[in-house]
């Protein structure tokens, strides 16, 4: 087994990039990351919430109880017997009753099956929130000619600014401060918010779609839902 | 207390019952802001829905490792 060492990173701060690239850095990185994430979310779903039948795949069902109180119209819940003495408990027992008698309500569980899937939270496996702060230091500016056209056509040539910078060390800063003041100028702080986005819309169809498909359905509907 | 913004459509009345994924698997049921009716894992399935769950732990771990 090959021996793993520590090995020390040492980024090299020096090199000047233009302000995209260094701001779409650590997006991209995310990106990249979410990318890994939803590789990961979908073996999951396939091996986990899945099983695999024939070419395709069918989903792994969870049982689970339903509990709703009902009026029972056919029992009564109770049926006294007076007691024979004064002071003693009269004893009381469920019975079953004539349909005249009046209603009970009762508790009824039913159980329903329910596909696996639609109770994993899988929106965890992704980034939800990236915030990046670092300190920009420009080192050139540089600037290109840009060619349009206006409203009625006509060929307009500006020159659009570009700017190069590198990494800066945000320490330094009060060294700087107090050997050349200037120097505060040519620095930007740059800070990226970036926030998830829900799941892929295919995703959310097939949840809904097995959610959905635990409704109970009207047995004088069912045949109509067939034929369809 | 309700942590996750996970729902179930309640199989009565259609309306979204809030839960979260621990609390049902300790066997906490549910209730319907709409109707009267209760939504609770199975016993049966308590297993399965735990390794499941277990799994999905492992694999973020993985992935955050």
């Amino acid at each position: 087994m090959p021996k793993v060492t520590n090995q020390k990173f040492n980024p090299n701060f020096s090199k000047a990039l233009d302000i995209e690239s260094l701001i779409s850095a650590p997006l991209v990185a995310v990106s990249k990351a979410n990318v890994v994430m939803a590789q990961g979310q979908t073996r999951f779903l396939l091996e986990y919430c899945f099983k695999k039948n024939g070419d395709g795949y069918e989903p792994i069902l969870i049982q689970m109880a339903l509990t709703k109180p009902v009026i029972d119209r056919g029992k009564v819940a109770v049926k006294a017997i007076a007691a024979s003495a004064p002071g003693v408990i009269p004893v009381v027992e469920a019975v079953e009753a004539a349909p005249a008698v009046p209603q009970s309500i009762q508790l009824v569980t039913t159980h329903f099956s329910l596909p696996l899937l639609t109770i994993v939270p899988m929106n965890s496996l992704v980034v939800d929130k990236v915030t990046i702060d670092f300190d920009m230091e420009i080192t050139s500016v540089a600037s290109k000619p840009s060619n349009g056209t206006n409203e009625s056509g006509n060929k307009i040539t500006d020159r659009k600014a570009q700017l190069y910078g590198k990494v800066s060390d945000s320490g330094s800063n009060s060294n700087r401060d107090s050997k050349n003041q200037s120097k505060i100028s040519n620095k930007v702080k740059i800070n990226i918010n970036a926030a998830t986005l829900p799941l892929p819309a295919g995703v959310l169809t097939i949840i809904d779609l097995y959610t959905k498909s635990i409704q109970a359905v009207p047995t004088e509907n069912k045949q109509e839902l067939f034929n369809n | 207390m309700i942590t996750q913004s996970q729902n179930i459509p309640c199989p009565v009345c259609n309306t979204g019952i809030p839960f979260d994924i621990k609390q049902l698997m300790m066997g906490v049921h549910f209730a319907c802001p709409n109707c009267a009716a209760s939504v609770g894992l199975a016993p049966e399935s308590k297993e399965l829905v735990e390794e499941t769950i277990e799994k999905l732990e492992a694999v973020k771990g993985r992935i955050s490792a």
